[in-house]
C-alpha cells in the first residue's frame, strides 16, 4: 500500500516504477539476478545433470573451489553493485561445510536468498538452520511421484523418500518450498501424479520444465537422450493439465514480429558464477565474462570482453540473421546459451530445440484456433436457423 | 511521544537503492515494494539515528515540495511501513549496527 502512494507522489503507477526501476537497471547493467554456484559436487547422480562432478572426482574437485573469503568477497562486491537476488546453488550446495557460513554472509550483505537443493540430505538441524537465513525459496527436484522413476534419475536408492520427509520437515519451518520437475522420456507417463503430489504436499509452487541442458564440461550426455521428441512435445503440450494459454499468433509480417520481440538477455541484468570463479552471462551461455580469482567481479563486469560485448548487442529476434524472417519467432523461446553447446560455438544461428518447440506450440495453436471458429460457425448456423 | 520525536529504523530486509529509486523486500509477506525517489529517500534515512523531525527538514531541502505536504507524506508513508513491519519508530537513537544492510547508491552510468 504504502508503494502505491509512494508511486503516485511520483506520478506514477506501482507497475510503472517497477518498470522504471527495471530500465535503468537494465541500462546500468546492475546485476539484480546472481545465480552462484558454489559447488558441482553432488550426493546425487542425476542422469541429465549439466554439471555434477563424477563420484570418485569430488575431492579434486573441492580443491578447486572458491574459498569462503573468496566467496564473501565477491558477495561484497555484488551488494555494493546493487545485486538483490542471489541464488545459492551446486551440485549439492549442502556438501559445503561452509554453506551456512556462507549464506549467513549473503543474508547480512541484504541478499533476497534462494536455496536450491536436492533436499536428500537435509537434517532436522540443516533445516531449523535454514530457517533462520529466511531465504525467499527453498527449491527442490522432484521427478517422479512414483519412488522407483524418481530413484533410477537420481541414481540414489531411497532419494524420493528422503525428499518427500524433507519437503515436510521444511514446511513444517514455515519456509517456502519449491518444486522443479525436468520433463523427460523416463518420467513423461506420470506427470499427472506428479503435480497431484506436489498439490498435496501443499508446496508453495511446483514448475515444469521440458528443457534439459548440455553438459557444460563436454559431457557425452545428449539432451536428446532424455529429453521429449517433437511428438512426445507435442501430446505433452496438448494434455489439459498442462496447456498453457498460448498467445495469439500475430497478423503481422514475421519481420515485424522480430523488431518487436526481445530475446533473452544474459549479463545485461544478471550472471552465473561457477565454483571454480568464472563469470558467465548466465547459467547455460559458458563464454566467461572473467574470472574473479584474475579480476574483481566490479572490474570484469564492466569491461566485457568481445565475445560477450557481441551477446550483449543481440537484443531482438531482427538482431538475428536466421530468425529475423522465420515464421515461427512469435512462439520462439530460443536460448542462446543451449543453443552454443549444441552448435558447438554458432549460438546466433537457429536454435533447432527451441524451434521445434516453437512448432508443436504453432501447430497446437492452429487446432485450438481451428476448434474455436468451429464451434463458433456452428454457433452462427444455429443462430441463423 | 509524538511522531515526529521519534526515531526511524528500517529493519533488517533486503533492499537497493537503483539510481535514485529502492527496491525494498518484504520476504516473509513474498511482497516486492518499489519505492519513487523521496520514499527511497526516507528508507535510506531510517537508520535509527534521525528523528523524523530531521528526516523532514532533510526531504524539505532535498525536493521541491512545501514543508506541510512533506511532513504529512512522511508521516504517512512511515506509518505504512511499520504497519508492514518493515520498519520501527524507536524512543531513542539506535546503534547503526542495529538498522538493516546498507545499500551503496548507484551513480549514473554504473
Amino acid at each position: 500500500m504504502f508503494a502505491e502512494a509512494c508511486a503516485q507522489n511520483a506520478g506514477l503507477e506501482g507497475d510503472s516504477l517497477l518498470a522504471l526501476i527495471a530500465l535503468k537497471a537494465e541500462q546500468r547493467r546492475v546485476p539484480l539476478n546472481v545465480h552462484f554456484e558454489i559447488t558441482y559436487r553432488c550426493n546425487q547422480q542425476c542422469i541429465h545433470c549439466y554439471c555434477v562432478v563424477p563420484h570418485g572426482q569430488e575431492e579434486e574437485a573441492r580443491k578447486r573451489e572458491l574459498t569462503y573469503g573468496e566467496i564473501t568477497q565477491v558477495l561484497d562486491d555484488l551488494a555494493e553493485m546493487g545485486a538483490l537476488y542471489l541464488t545459492l546453488s551446486g551440485g549439492e550446495v549442502l556438501v559445503r561445510r561452509d554453506f551456512f557460513d556462507i549464506a549467513a554472509h549473503a543474508k547480512d550483505r541484504g541478499f533476497v536468498l534462494r536455496i536450491f537443493t536436492n533436499g536428500m540430505g537435509l537434517t532436522e538441524e540443516q533445516v531449523r538452520r535454514i530457517a533462520v537465513l529466511e531465504p525467499m525459496t527453498v527449491e527442490l527436484s522432484i521427478f517422479s511421484a512414483d519412488p522407483a522413476i524418481h530413484d533410477s534419475i537420481t541414481r540414489v536408492s531411497g532419494a524420493f523418500d528422503r525428499v518427500i520427509r524433507n519437503v515436510h520437515r521444511l514446511k513444517a519451518h514455515g519456509l517456502r518450498v519449491y518444486l522443479k520437475t525436468v520433463v523427460m522420456k523416463r518420467n513423461f507417463a506420470g506427470l499427472l501424479n506428479l503435480r497431484q503430489l506436489g498439490k498435496n504436499l501443499d508446496v508453495f509452487t511446483h514448475t515444469f520444465s521440458c528443457e534439459v541442458s548440455p553438459g557444460i564440461n563436454g559431457d557425452p550426455h545428449r539432451p536428446s537422450q532424455y529429453q521429449l521428441n517433437e511428438e512426445e512435445l507435442s501430446a505433452y503440450l496438448a494434455s489439459p493439465a498442462w496447456k498453457k494459454e498460448l498467445q495469439p499468433i500475430p497478423h503481422e509480417p514475421p519481420e515485424g514480429v522480430a523488431r518487436q520481440t526481445q530475446t533473452c538477455g544474459p549479463a545485461i541484468n544478471g550472471c552465473c558464477i561457477d565454483p571454480y570463479g568464472n563469470v558467465f552471462p548466465c547459467i547455460a551461455f559458458r563464454t566467461p565474462l572473467g574470472n574473479i580469482r584474475e579480476l574483481r567481479f566490479k572490474k570484469l563486469w564492466y569491461a566485457p570482453p568481445p565475445s560477450i560485448q557481441d551477446l550483449l548487442s543481440v537484443q531482438r529476434y531482427a538482431d538475428l540473421p536466421e530468425c529475423r524472417s522465420c515464421g515461427l519467432v512469435g512462439f520462439c523461446n530460443r536460448c542462446h546459451g543451449d543453443n552454443m553447446l549444441e552448435q558447438g560455438g554458432d549460438w546466433k544461428a537457429c536454435h533447432q530445440r527451441a524451434c521445434m518447440v516453437a512448432r508443436a506450440e504453432q501447430k497446437l495453436y492452429q487446432i485450438l484456433r481451428n476448434d474455436k471458429e468451429g464451434v463458433e460457425h456452428a454457433d452462427q448456423i444455429e443462430a441463423t436457423v | 511521544m509524538e511522531l515526529h520525536e521519534t526515531y526511524p529504523c528500517r529493519k533488517h530486509v533486503p533492499w537497493r537503492a537503483l539510481d535514485t529509486e529502492a527496491l525494498v523486500v518484504d520476504v516473509k509477506a513474498g511482497l516486492l515494494y518499489p519505492l519513487n525517489s523521496v520514499g527511497a529517500r526516507i528508507w535510506e534515512l531510517s537508520d535509527g539515528q534521525r528523528t523524523v523531525d530531521e528526516i523532514v527538514r532533510t526531504i524539505t531541502d532535498e525536493f521541491d515540495a512545501d514543508e506541510a505536504t512533506i511532513r504529512e507524506d512522511t508521516a504517512h508513508f512511515l506509518r505504512e511501513l511499520v504497519q508492514a513491519q518493515l520498519l520501527s519508530l524507536e524512543e531513542a537513537p539506535r546503534s547503526p549496527s542495529t538498522a538493516g544492510p546498507r545499500s551503496r547508491r548507484l551513480d549514473a552510468g554504473g
